[in-house]
């Protein structure tokens, strides 16, 4: 027997204490009496008295011993230890969205919360505990605790997110531990059927009904909206009611609604038409399921209009003869509103550090200015640009070939194999024919810049952030100098380099939970605000970045508020966070174990119940004593 | 120990008077009715004249209606002798002396009553085996005012022997009231006494005088009680909620035994409690026992 509190045992003391009270107090007191006649009398009534009597003159001596002694042992908190009776417990809790379908008002993740609570009451104290949270990633959340409270005090606290988990990769972890201890107990504890070997299974689902959109979208038609989509009910056959609404100034109304017939587990299209005659303008398009059933928010769709790029006004400043083909390259592949002027009236007009204002975008084509504009986007056209004008690239060199004509009169410039997500979106639809270039600037591009064109190393066209943190596109050639301008890819490229300039701030408003919010840095941002459905604000890190990325664990509506330089109100955008489809689905699993042959050596465990036990043997024992005392003092 | 009488608590008792029960053989002149014929101014009945009566009471108006000589009886009416012993063993005056100052102030009052009743009152007092007169056959207010004091010279003292003392003693036949004052916390024989004074056709009245604490003991935990009138007796125990329990099971036995004897010899059994006023005793309890009217 062990105690938690030894120093409780100092209580003790006080035996002694007592006994040497009572010893001193129980001395006999002489007196004299009228007669001791009755008093000899009364033995004659006496009783006989039964052994257990005899201890009646010291009962109040026992009592406040036992009192004593208990109330030390109370505060001493003892232990009995049980040989080879704990054991390692280590618990997989599947966190993902599926696991908050709710049925009889209690979700599969309490469910789960529940069987675990259960599990840790029956193991035998001395038991360590340790549990992985499978969410969007694998979380040990608490890794052998011994106290069984606080291990349900963790459990109790955690919550399912709005992913898809992958409870395999948390066998992994689990795998770890059973190679440590291969008399580890583990749990997996999910609402997906898995296959397992050496896992003991907690199954918590409870064939919920569940419906959900597993396609959607809509399309502006004259005078009104189709929406159209898929549905599944995933449980049985049912009937269900498709509703369109539109939220228009803030209100939200339901504008149309189907019914549509679902087997089991198969998509049923539908189609929602919406006709008003003059087709009011809307923030939100909202696609429902009017049944109820056990996870409500795989019932809702939410489109928002993407946002929308500010008018694209470029200011064309041209130092060569290129201006006109360039101008109208922009105006029709860039859809841009593109105002030119001459190299010279623009040194002229902007002296002293003055830059213009106003524009979205400056192309400096043939010329470059002594100090760039801020919040815009910059392209420089063989503009070789001092160090200070706040482009962030170092001129080094101009290279030329040696021959004046023939095969080496050029040089051939490849396409980047950059496969970066940027890349691909700069290169997007290039046919990707080799470039002739007669003459180019060699230059010191930052590194996290994106080359699209190269020759020998050599970046012929990149994109970027400049100095000013702006979208800067640099072509280190002239366009006149360069077979370029001929080719098919010129305005594709002009296309995607204006959209990659003119960013929009997201480009999607439907993700599934457990994606990534990606957003633009548009040129003149200042911040970039998002928060989440339950009201989390996060600002995203837009210093040297021209995306940036949010983790989506919420489903429902995150507002981005994207502060721009020089504009009184925030922009505001929203994006819509959807239970991811295959958590609606809620598929079997596939076979998961543990490798490894299981064993039984159990550590000792042990067993410390008895504080109720002994605060109940106090309380007898103070309460007998209070009697005894109410009994004598009656007697008076 | 002084006996304190209330005057105006003797003028109450004035109005009280002696119940007795058996055949009253006292000296004439008494306030008491006997059963015998007398001299009384009380009539009562008529016989015929024998032979020998006294003439002076043949009723000459019935002779004169009837030509019978009739004899008017009239009720006798006998002076008695009430006998009070007073236990003055060291029991009755330990501690507060409160059982021999209600002792005390019983028998005075007792014996004014007697007193009033024209009735001689003598005072004994039992001391060990040996009966001393206090007070000697008094009669009269004056006499009894003059006497009563004596019973503040009594010392209380040693042991008592109520029979060996009460024995050898005349206390004379069937001529009044006899009383005996004691606790009766004794081993010793008193119910020879009380069949002696039940022998001689007394009256008899048995006041156990007993203090509150000896009825109900306050006392707990280790004690040794030394016995007031014997230092060699001693009784040392743990008092418990046991051993209470039995004392007042021998405090019952105690006034049982007693009652029963007195109950069994026509004798009077009361028991007197130091906490309660004497005027209580005389003109409730007594009254209500039918000793006193």
């Amino acid at each position: 027997m062990n105690f938690y509190y030894p120093l409780g045992l100092l209580g003790l003391i006080g035996v002694p204490i007592l006994i040497i009270i009572y010893i001193i107090k129980s001395k006999y007191t002489e007196q004299t009496v009228a007669s001791t006649y009755l008093w000899e009398l009364s033995e004659r009534f006496l009783k006989k008295r039964k052994p257990v009597s005899k201890i009646t003159g010291i009962i109040t001596l026992i009592l406040q011993i036992l009192a004593v002694v208990t109330v030390s042992l109370l505060i001493a908190h003892p232990v009995f230890t049980i040989p080879a009776s704990a054991n390692d417990y280590f618990f997989i809790l599947d966190g993902s969205a599926s696991m908050n379908m709710t049925q009889n008002g209690e979700t599969r993740f309490e469910k789960a919360q529940k069987q675990i609570n259960s599990v840790i009451d029956k193991s035998k104290g001395g038991s360590s505990y340790t549990l992985a949270l499978a969410g969007d990633s694998v979380n040990v959340m608490f890794e052998g605790i011994t106290d069984k409270e606080q291990a349900k005090i963790f459990i109790n606290g955690l919550k399912a997110g709005w992913n898809s988990a992958d409870c395999s990769s948390a066998v992994n972890f689990a795998q770890d531990y059973f190679d440590s201890n291969r008399s580890a107990l583990v749990y997996l504890v999910t609402d997906k059927q898995y296959e397992t070997e050496n896992i003991e299974l907690i199954d918590v689902s409870g064939g919920e009904v569940n419906y959900a959109f597993a396609d959607y979208g809509y399309e502006l038609v004259t005078n009104g909206i189709t929406a159209s989509g898929t549905v599944v009910s995933y449980s049985s056959d049912a009937t269900l009611t498709v509703e369109l609404l539109l939220t228009v100034d803030g209100k939200e109304t339901s504008c149309a609604q189907t019914k549509v017939s679902a087997a089991k587990g198969v998509s049923a299209e539908f189609t929602l038409n919406y006709k008003p005659g003059e087709m009011p303008s809307f923030t939100a398009l909202k696609l429902r399921i009017a049944e109820a059933d056990a996870l409500a928010e795989d019932n809702v769709i939410i489109l928002y209009d993407k946002a929308k790029s500010a008018d694209r006004t470029v200011l064309l400043v041209n130092g060569t003869e290129d201006g006109v083909y360039l101008k109208q390259s922009l105006e029709y592949a860039g859809n841009a509103t593109v105002t030119a002027m001459s190299s010279i009236d623009y040194a002229e007009t902007y002296v002293n550090d003055n830059v213009p204002d106003g524009y979205g975008m400056y192309v400096y084509n043939g010329y470059a200015p002594e100090k760039l504009p801020a919040n815009a986007a910059i392209w420089l056209l063989n503009a070789v640009t001092g160090t200070d004008s706040g482009s962030g690239i170092t001129y080094r060199d101009t290279l030329t070939p040696r021959d004046k004509t023939g095969p080496e009169s050029y040089y051939t410039a490849k396409y980047s194999k950059n496969t970066s997500s940027q890349a691909k979106e700069l290169m997007l639809g290039l046919v990707k024919r080799d470039v002739a270039v007669r003459t180019y600037a060699k230059y010191g591009v930052p590194r996290n810049y994106t080359n699209i064109l190269e020759y020998n190393g050599d970046a012929l066209i990149t994109a970027g952030l400049n100095g000013n943190n702006d979208r800067q596109v640099v072509f280190a050639f002239e366009l006149g100098n360069s077979s370029l301008a001929m080719l098919d890819d010129f305005l594709i490229l002009v296309r995607n380099l204006m959209n990659y300039s003119f960013p929009q701030v997201i480009d999607e408003t439907v993700y599934d939970c457990g994606e990534n919010l990606v957003v633009n840095v548009v040129p003149g941002c200042r911040n970039i605000a998002v928060t989440s459905p339950s009201g989390n604000t996060v600002t995203l890190d837009t210093v040297d970045n021209d995306v940036c990325e949010l983790a989506l664990t919420e489903t429902g509506t995150y507002t981005i508020n994207v502060t721009i330089a020089g504009k009184q109100e925030d922009s505001v955008l929203y994006a819509y966070a959807r239970v991811p489809e295959v958590e609606s689905r809620n598929p079997a699993g596939e076979a998961i174990y543990l490798a490894g042959d299981r064993e039984f050596n159990y550590s000792d465990g042990f067993y410390d119940k008895l504080l109720a036990f002994f605060i109940l043997i106090t309380v007898l024992l103070l309460a007998d004593w209070g009697v005894y005392c109410y009994e004598q003092y009656q007697l008076r | 120990m002084n006996v304190a009488i209330n005057e105006a608590f003797l003028q109450r008792v004035e109005m009280l008077q002696t119940v007795l029960k058996n055949n009253i053989a006292g000296m004439f002149g008494g306030n008491h009715k006997s059963k015998t014929y007398g001299s009384s101014c009380e009539f009562v009945d008529y016989r015929n004249y024998v032979p020998g009566d006294d003439i002076t009471k043949i009723d000459w108006n019935a002779y004169a209606r009837f030509e019978t000589l009739y004899l008017k009886l009239y009720l006798d009416e006998r002076r008695l002798h009430t006998k009070i012993y007073i236990d003055v063993s060291q029991s009755m005056a330990y501690g507060e002396g409160t059982k021999a100052k209600i002792a005390l102030q019983f028998a005075a009052t007792l014996a004014y009553l007697s007193v009033c009743e024209l009735d001689r009152v003598s005072v004994f007092t039992i001391k060990n085996s040996e009966v001393t007169e206090v007070i000697s056959s008094v009669s009269g207010r004056e006499r009894y005012f003059a006497e009563i004091t004596k019973l503040n010279d009594i010392e209380f003292g040693g042991d008592c022997f109520i029979s060996e003392g009460i024995l050898p003693t005349q206390v004379g036949y069937g001529d009044g009231l006899s009383v005996i004052i004691s606790d009766f916390l004794t081993d010793n024989n008193y119910e020879n006494a009380i069949d002696y004074l039940a022998d001689k056709k007394r009256d008899l009245l048995c006041v156990q005088v007993l203090t509150k604490d000896e009825m109900k003991p306050k006392i707990r935990g280790k004690n040794i009680f030394y016995d007031s009138e014997n230092e060699n007796r001693s009784y040392r125990r743990n008092i418990n909620k046991d051993i209470i329990k039995a004392y007042r099971e021998a405090v019952k036995y105690v006034q049982d035994r007693l009652l029963n004897y007195c109950n069994a010899r026509g004798a009077e059994y009361m028991l007197v409690r130091d906490d309660k006023p004497v005027d209580e005793i005389f003109f409730e309890r007594l009254t209500a026992m039918g000793v006193l009217k």
